[in-house]
């Protein structure tokens, strides 16, 4: 703990200080929209979003060295094609006679295979690995600001309109009767976990984002009985393996993304392995 | 004077794709009138329910809930879905799923002091205020369905629909269940669906009976072979004596 204070306010590792504030202030969103994603058991639809985000980047790659479109950085290319791929799924669902999981494989492949052949078309080579797989320590204090902006705006709708986007998440039948524009509130969802994907991606790229999506949700519910409860705890267990998964890679020179997954899904097994010792010896009911 | 009339199927025809569930209903339920649908699986019962609260459109007809379309009556409906829609390991507790009855429309922000009063009301009305925190997936098959009736008088409702309230209910809750349906038919128009006949018997004057088609019918005393023989289903105490009342519709079959 002290080593990590002594790296978080020396000027040389002012990355490092970045990286730390950004998932300090991001977990809340992560557990906030997990804990929705998990709920409503829509994991494959992050998944979808966050490969289709692959599409947006590579555009936006291409738009700056193609046309010196430098104004269009990667990451409103990554905001711009998470949001098209929640409106196109909204649509799926609500408005297409189409099967909705055929739209989601077809969103997840088309999305990576239009930003791989964006990358291949741009003058220069582009490494694809950190966009695929993260990596937080790269992070400037420009996106700095711009993922605390997101931060804010996906907790802010979230608590402003938790008990329609609960509503609609448990009984979506009952929340249109009690006047909830169900159509609007879902894709409210599709957008928040639009939103939180591409907050994800700056940390631990697009192919891990659904294990820090789900993973400390999904740790949280073991222990939870309301959705408030599951997002408070998420946001906690997500704090807690983001800045664990930072000192460890930081400590053993290992890539940040694998290592902050491999903390969630640690932290993952412990919780089931608490929830299931602690089932044992409860006292059976008569 | 004459009570508006709480729902209303004018010529209501209904179909899945190309397969037909109500063809030509007109149906009359009054104000403060208890009445339940019954009829064989995939009948149609849980469909005329759904188009009163404008979940799903008419191929044809007009359905009116207080004189009003759907979309704008459906809010002075408290409705009690079958419970077997509902995943187990969702996160909520008892109290959260019945504040659901206070939610108002697209209004950011948290419940009022009166919503939770009304809250706390309904569920000590159905004996479950002692679980109020509980899980919602924890609870018996009893209460989660005494759960569901106090969401949907959290409504404050001026119509109550139930979808099978007896459903896995033992005999003792299904007796609670048949006083609090009494205690409420004393405020409240009431609609259910039951397959259970002889519940059903003791409590309405009237049973709609839906398959495709309906015909209202008092509701008395009835053999198995009866029933059989109009349903081949195994419904157990309704007579079907076609005298109309209050509540009118067409004879099927």
């Amino acid at each position: 703990m002290a080593e990590l204070r002594a790296i978080l306010v020396d000027s040389e590792f002012v990355f490092v200080r970045y990286a730390f504030i950004m998932g300090v202030c991001a977990s809340v969103a992560f557990g906030m929209v997990g804990s929705l994603v998990v709920a409503r058991r829509v994991t494959y639809v992050a998944g979808a979003v966050s490969h289709a985000v692959l599409a947006g980047i590579g555009a936006a790659v291409f738009a700056q060295r193609s046309y010196g479109w430098l104004w269009f950085d990667p990451l409103f290319g990554a905001v711009l094609a998470a949001c098209v791929a929640a409106l196109l799924l909204g649509l799926a669902r609500f408005a297409a006679t189409e099967r909705e999981d055929s739209v989601i494989g077809a969103i997840w492949s088309v999305g990576v295979a239009v930003g791989l052949l964006f990358f291949a078309a741009a003058p220069g080579y582009t490494d694809p690995m950190s966009y695929l797989f993260g990596n937080i320590l790269l992070i400037g204090v420009r996106d700095l600001w711009l993922v605390l902006a997101l931060d804010a705006v996906i907790i802010a709708l979230t608590v402003l309109f938790y008990p329609q986007l609960k509503a609609v998440c448990f009984d979506e039948d009952f929340a249109r009767l009690r006047g909830v524009p169900v159509r609007m509130a879902y894709t409210l969802l599709l957008l928040l976990i639009a939103l939180t994907v591409v907050l994800l991606i700056s940390i631990v790229g697009m192919v891990l984002v659904v294990a820090l999506m789900t993973l400390p949700a999904a740790a949280a519910g073991r222990f939870t009985r309301s959705l408030w409860q599951m997002m408070a705890l998420a946001s906690v267990f997500c704090l807690v393996f983001v800045t664990g998964g930072l000192v460890l890679s930081f400590r053993a020179d290992l890539p940040t993304g694998p290592t902050i997954i491999l903390v969630a899904g640690a932290g993952y097994a412990l919780a089931l392995s608490v929830r299931s010792v602690a089932r044992i010896f409860a006292p059976q009911a008569q | 004077m004459r009570k508006e009339a709480a729902v209303r199927f004018s010529g209501v025809s209904f179909a899945y794709g190309s397969t037909p569930v109500l063809e030509d209903v007109d149906l009359t339920i009054g104000a403060q009138q208890m009445v339940c649908l019954v009829g064989p699986n995939g009948g149609g019962k849980t469909t005329l329910l759904r188009l009163a609260l404008g979940l799903i459109e008419p191929r044809r007809g007009c359905v009116e809930v207080c004189g009003l379309p759907p979309a704008r009556g459906r809010r002075r409906i408290g409705y009690m879905p079958q419970q077997i829609d509902f995943d187990a390991q969702f996160p909520i507790t008892v109290r959260e799923v019945v504040a659901m009855g206070r939610l108002n429309g697209a209004r950011p922000g948290f419940l009022s002091r009166r919503d939770r009063a009304v809250v706390d009301e309904v569920l000590a009305e159905v004996d479950l205020d002692g679980v109020a925190r509980a899980p919602f997936g924890s609870l018996s098959g009893g209460q989660r369905q005494r759960a569901l009736i106090a969401r949907a008088l959290a409504v404050e409702p001026e119509i109550l629909f139930l979808d099978e309230p007896t459903a896995m209910v033992d005999a003792r809750s299904e007796a609670r269940l048949l006083a609090k349906l009494r205690d409420l038919h004393s405020r409240l128009t009431i609609v259910m669906v039951s397959h259970d006949a002889a519940f059903v018997a003791n409590l309405v004057e009237k049973v709609v009976c839906v398959n495709r088609r309906v015909s209202v019918h008092p509701a008395q005393e009835l053999t198995h072979g009866m029933i059989h023989e109009l349903y081949g289903d195994s419904m157990k105490a309704v007579l079907h004596d076609h005298d109309a009342g209050n509540v009118s519709g067409h004879r099927h079959g």
